[in-house]
């Protein structure tokens, strides 16, 4: 979906992260390493942006920042028209759900003690009966296409791709707006991409979901996408519409990736 | 809980562990119904008599039955050290767990205490106590884990700061659950092997110092029997009276060993996720 026009979704304006370099015994003190430098883009509703680069780039910098993780040295995020900063801090947990991050590593992602059902029903609210947390639960696995006999196994004794499923369903169970995609298909294979792929479709357009895809692989990245952010050394080089960006790349390094990937420039 | 303890009896360590650590748990909560004499009836007729089918385990210097004080000792010497052991890991758990958890000051504050205790060698402080305070059970209890939480704070401390940076943390964070519930049910579950190794470790050392300080007279003090106030009385003959001390540290050794066997089972269960 190209919706471009109103207030945007996801804004973040000139941001800063950056961290500590060097340790105790290090000659080099209070030197910081700059991750992400002065990125500024916009996502609206319903739209994916791909965040792409080499690594090291500062993507997962980015993400990080965004979900609250990292604190940002410099610059805002804003969702929904509110700062999200400081999303870490106790008053804003009430909005935190509805930005939810997809791991790269599935597995580790997922508690090793506790069951998937349990994984998943643990963002339901409390007050809910237990009878209605399992009929949500299974529901929700049966959305992303999880048998509900697998409510009661744990994360060892899944595949990776129902590894990936139980993080989406749990993502959905607190009734996240923007999934943040880190390098969600680079641990599976290519049957798994694909139905993978097609899932995060079909969930895109039925619950108006917004996707911050974070990729190295422009091959996977342009079926999804609509908007494409290229990064290099932390600072962002390219941004726009993804079929403007890959047809007619502006930098030698996006000429690169786009080479790289295969993809002929029109 | 079947599918748990099918688990446990698998286990080699667990199984080993369970049977040498059943019959003593038995002997020391069932010990009125198993042991043959009173364990304080002084029978001058029978002083010093080596193991015989009569006194299985021999007598001692005023006649007791030894097998009958052993079985009776060992619910004083493991009432203690479970205790103190239970206390001691509970307290090492929680002040760990915070302490890594919350870190920052409560950290630096939980971590001095840690030091000031681990400066004080353990049986000095525990001896000195006991030497200042009157002797028993209660007693023996909270000096024990007063001077045991420690190693427990600082392995469960470090092993919070390495859970608390992985991804399910971070997912758990993300879902908007807060600190406390994150620490109970992301953190502390995935602690129990943790935990587990260092209480059968702490039980293995309880259990001796209980044993020595009944030795030195500051614990459990005579007529009533533990296994180091048994152990005690062997010094008098080592070589004529050999079965005394023979014995109760022979009982000493094993149920250590038997602790250590069940815990480095549980500890692989847990590790492999099976508990």
């Amino acid at each position: 979906m190209n919706n471009d026009t109103g207030k945007p979704f996801l804004k973040v304006s000139n941001l800063v992260v950056d961290y500590a370099r060097g340790g105790f015994f290090s000659r080099r003190k209070n030197v910081r390493f700059v991750a992400v430098d002065n990125v500024t883009f916009s996502v609206m509703q319903s739209q994916t942006l791909a965040i792409v680069g080499q690594s090291g780039s500062g993507k997962t910098s980015l993400a990080m920042a965004i979900l609250g993780f990292v604190q940002p040295a410099g610059g805002t995020i804003e969702f929904a028209g509110s700062d999200i900063r400081n999303l870490t801090a106790s008053k804003s947990r009430p909005e935190r759900p509805r930005i939810q991050p997809i791991f790269q590593d599935c597995g580790a992602a997922l508690n090793p003690q506790m069951t998937i059902g349990r994984a998943i029903s643990d963002g339901l609210p409390v007050s809910l009966p237990s009878s209605r947390q399992k009929s949500q639960v299974l529901e929700l696995m049966s959305r992303v296409g999880l048998p509900g006999d697998l409510f009661q196994a744990y994360p060892r004794q899944l595949s990776g791709g129902q590894k990936q499923r139980v993080c989406l369903a749990r993502a959905l169970a607190v009734g996240a707006e923007c999934l943040i995609l880190d390098e969600p298909f680079s641990a599976q294979d290519l049957s798994v991409q694909a139905q993978l792929m097609l899932l995060l479709r079909e969930l895109k357009s039925g619950l108006d979901l917004t996707y911050l895809l974070i990729s190295h692989d422009l091959t996977t990245v342009r079926l999804l996408a609509d908007k494409i952010l290229v990064m290099r050394g932390g600072k962002m080089i390219e941004f726009g519409d993804i079929a403007e960006i890959l047809s007619a790349p502006q930098t030698d390094y996006t000429k690169e990736l786009v080479r790289q990937a295969g993809i002929l420039p029109q | 809980m079947n599918r748990t303890f099918k688990s446990i009896l698998k286990n080699r360590n667990c199984r080993w562990g369970l049977i040498i650590l059943v019959p003593v748990i038995l002997a020391g909560t069932l010990g009125v119904y198993i042991a043959p004499y009173d364990p304080v009836y002084q029978n001058l007729d029978q002083i010093l008599k080596s193991p015989s089918l009569k006194h299985l385990f021999g007598t001692d210097f005023y006649g007791r039955d030894l097998f009958s004080r052993l079985i009776y000792g060992s619910r004083i010497t493991l009432g203690i050290s479970l205790s103190a052991t239970l206390l001691a890991i509970l307290g090492g758990t929680l002040l760990g767990l915070t302490a890594g958890f919350l870190r920052g000051w409560t950290d630096r504050i939980i971590m001095r205490f840690v030091d000031v205790f681990m400066g004080f060698p353990r049986l000095f402080a525990v001896l000195l106590i006991a030497g200042f305070c009157k002797s028993g059970f209660v007693t023996t209890v909270i000096v024990l884990a007063l001077f045991s939480w420690m190693e427990t704070a600082r392995l469960v401390r470090s092993e919070t700061l390495a859970i608390r940076e992985t991804l399910y943390v971070k997912a758990a964070t993300a879902l908007g659950l807060n600190k406390w519930r994150i620490a109970r049910t992301y953190i502390f579950p995935n602690l129990l092997g943790t935990v587990i190794t260092s209480a059968t470790l702490l039980l293995g050392t309880l259990i001796i110092i209980e044993s020595s300080l009944s030795f030195l007279g500051l614990g459990t003090t005579e007529p009533t029997a533990s296994w180091g106030t048994i152990l005690s009385q062997g010094r008098i003959d080592p070589v004529g009276a050999w079965w005394i001390a023979t014995i109760a540290g022979l009982l000493i050794v094993i149920t250590v060993i038997g602790f250590n066997l069940l815990g480095d089972g549980l500890k692989q269960l847990h590790d492999e996720s099976k508990l």
